[in-house]
């Protein structure tokens, strides 16, 4: 394997509110290979998003990146220019979002939308742009082209507006698609086409994408690996198969047992207790400790760091650390 | 099935114009429930799913009657709702009681916990105030909650102790039925596994019966004894939920199966999916609804229109392919 295409390093982000700063991202590291799809899941306010975000230098403020690098193909992309970080976005990497209608402006039609970001990124003539876009619109699955360059985006539903933002990611030929719980404001047979055209488009492309979710099934189906968040922390990383089949963070554990399957029936669904904690960063144990039913002196004592446990397998927990460690 | 029904709904319709164009000159009529007949037993849990816009929120609002059906009967422990006048009406709502999905917007902010659970006690019954806050104790402890929570509000609670005040509230009156709108849907998986829990205990405990409205068929296997699947306003498949689901006769339902994704790695490796989206149910396309979409569509389908008929004890579903 060659290197990560995409290489974040011990990533913390903060958000500076009125009422005192509040950690978001405490230490996430990672790294995505290319061509790989690669999954993100986590809870609400596991910073998963913020994740994504960090990558494209989209933190909303009052949050901000205080420590860490995100390398791109080698290259940092917190040490660029406002100018440099422009670029990189569209061209490099591109990103779309949970809610396709509020991504699209409501008063420009389809078409002029496309070949304004075409434009923005390539140049060209404007016929040229337009001819390209009706080519990045078959490309995605969505017939007739031309005349769908002339709707506006009221006129088409949820499953067509993503396919047309993910028309405009493609654009430039991006190297990493982010894609930010992108079907979750979808119904399950358009999110399985839509996911059907995202795993399409990695093989067809050559695309690395990273997908942000909070559906386990959705990535158990689609990603080749992946890390699972927890306030804020990488929990656990691995690949899909060794994850389901073998998950070794207590955490990881019990969100897989969780999850009602509709395929067969399971024995009382297991929910973890208790709720994320609400500002994680000043905490200096274990942040899973106060839900987890296996913590014991040590979990209180140290956040524990990542643990491997096979190959390429890693886990935050002190359960797989080695005997010294764990005493 | 045997014995009478706690709920019946017969040919139930609901119905309403859409205004659009200049002055809201256009008017359109959207059948969003048209013509859905089904029954719970009591004790029973009926799963009533499918997706955005098919009419399930409608047709439970319906069975309350916070949103008028346009034709059809609510027959409620043998009592027909329609018939009912404002005030006989308030008095059977006591034994029926909806939750919905979004906890934060379905209490009041300005209410605290206490208030709002004891809320339908005030309107409903005389007790005195401290008999009301003893009841709502009571009630609070047996959704998971406590003493702590009494004085609070909504906006300090987590989303997921938010919807265990909507059920205590919900509870208060001790009703029959309850008609739960997609209760876990806003909820992470981890707090809905607690809710799911919680609702499993709470139909034992206070011998309950649910109309549960679902999007999610995991959740729907879970706690269903039977399933109901809706499309554009129509049942197209009703049987007890592991025979649907093991082995549904449907080609909606079969689709609606296979697009959900599983947590099992590389557990199908074909997927089926479902070509097009759900045509409007301003103008449902003729004949059977789902023909525009259906894999194996034969010519009648475009035609004449499925009726629900059984196809093996407990179970119907309304397809012409699968009657041959």
């Amino acid at each position: 394997m060659t290197g990560p295409s995409l290489r974040i390093e011990d990533l913390h982000v903060s958000f500076f509110t009125l009422s005192g700063k509040v950690r978001a991202i405490n230490g996430v590291s990672l790294e995505v290979y290319p061509g790989e799809f690669f999954g993100l899941v986590g809870e609400t306010g596991c910073g998963k998003t913020v994740t994504g975000l960090a990558v494209l230098g989209l933190v909303p403020k009052p949050g901000r990146v205080t420590q860490g690098r995100i390398l791109l193909k080698g290259r940092d992309l917190l040490r660029l220019s406002p100018r440099e970080i422009q670029r990189v976005r569209g061209d490099e990497i591109a990103m779309i979002f949970q809610n396709p209608s509020t991504s699209l402006n409501p008063v420009f039609t389809i078409g002029s939308q496309l070949v304004r970001v075409i434009r923005q990124h390539q140049g060209g003539r404007k016929r040229q742009a337009e001819k390209h876009a009706c080519e990045l619109l078959e490309a995605v699955g969505l017939p007739e082209a031309e005349r769908l360059m002339r709707s506006y985006p009221h006129e088409l539903s949820g499953g067509m507006l993503q396919r047309v933002m993910i028309a405009m990611a493609l654009s430039s030929r991006p190297s990493l698609l982010i894609a930010d719980e992108p079907t979750t404001a979808l119904d399950v047979t358009i999110q399985a086409q839509i996911l059907a055209l995202l795993r399409d488009l990695q093989s067809r492309f050559d695309i690395t994408t990273l997908l942000i979710t909070h559906d386990l099934g959705i990535i158990a189906e689609t990603c080749d690996r992946i890390a699972v968040l927890y306030a804020g922390q990488v929990a656990e990383v691995g690949t899909t198969t060794e994850i389901f089949h073998n998950p070794c963070h207590p955490y990881t554990q019990g969100l897989i047992r969780a999850v009602p399957r509709p395929d067969r029936d399971v024995g009382r669904l297991a929910a973890i207790p208790g709720t994320v904690p609400s500002n994680p960063g000043f905490l200096s144990y274990c942040l899973f400790a106060p839900r987890c039913s296996y913590a014991w002196d040590r979990c209180w004592e140290v956040q524990p760091t990542q643990f491997p446990v096979g190959e390429g397998h890693r886990v935050a927990c002190f359960l797989h650390a080695s005997q010294e460690v764990r005493s | 099935m045997s014995g009478r029904p706690l709920l019946e709904v017969r040919e139930l319709r609901h119905h309403f114009l859409q205004e659009s164009g200049w002055l809201a000159r256009r008017k359109r009529v959207v059948r969003a429930v048209d013509g859905v007949n089904l029954s719970i037993q009591p004790g029973e849990v009926l799963g009533l799913v499918g997706e955005s816009g098919c009419g399930k929120t409608t047709l439970g609002r319906c069975v309350l009657r916070l949103v008028e059906p346009t034709a059809g009967e609510v027959i409620f422990d043998g009592q027909d709702l329609l018939a009912l006048d404002t005030e006989a009406m308030r008095r059977v709502r006591r034994e029926m009681q909806i939750v919905f999905q979004d906890p934060l917007s379905s209490i009041d902010p300005r209410f605290s916990v206490e208030e709002a659970v004891a809320e339908p006690l005030r309107t409903h019954t005389n007790l005195s105030r401290p008999e009301r806050r003893e009841q709502a104790l009571t009630l609070l402890e047996d959704v998971g909650l406590g003493e702590q929570h009494l004085d609070r509000y909504s906006h300090e609670l987590s989303g997921g102790q938010c919807q265990r005040v909507a059920l205590a509230r919900a509870l208060a009156l001790r009703p029959r039925l309850l008609v739960l709108d997609e209760p876990t849907s806003a909820l992470d998986v981890s707090v809905q596994a607690q809710i799911i829990n919680l609702l499993v205990e709470l139909k034992k405990a206070y011998q309950l019966t649910y109309l549960f409205i679902s999007h999610d068929l995991g959740v729907v296997r879970y706690i269903s004894d039977r399933i109901a699947v809706m499309y554009l306003g129509k049942l197209v498949e009703v049987g007890p939920t592991e025979a649907v689901l093991d082995s549904p006769f449907h080609p909606y339902t079969q689709a609606l199966l296979a697009s959900v994704p599983i947590p099992e790695p590389r557990s199908r490796e074909w997927h089926f999916v479902l070509a097009g989206a759900v045509p409007s149910p301003a103008n449902p396309p003729p004949g059977c609804r789902f023909h525009t979409r259906c894999p194996s569509a034969q010519p009648i389908c475009q035609e004449q229109e499925p009726t629900l008929h059984p196809v093996s004890p407990n179970r119907q579903v309304a397809c012409h392919v699968e009657e041959k």
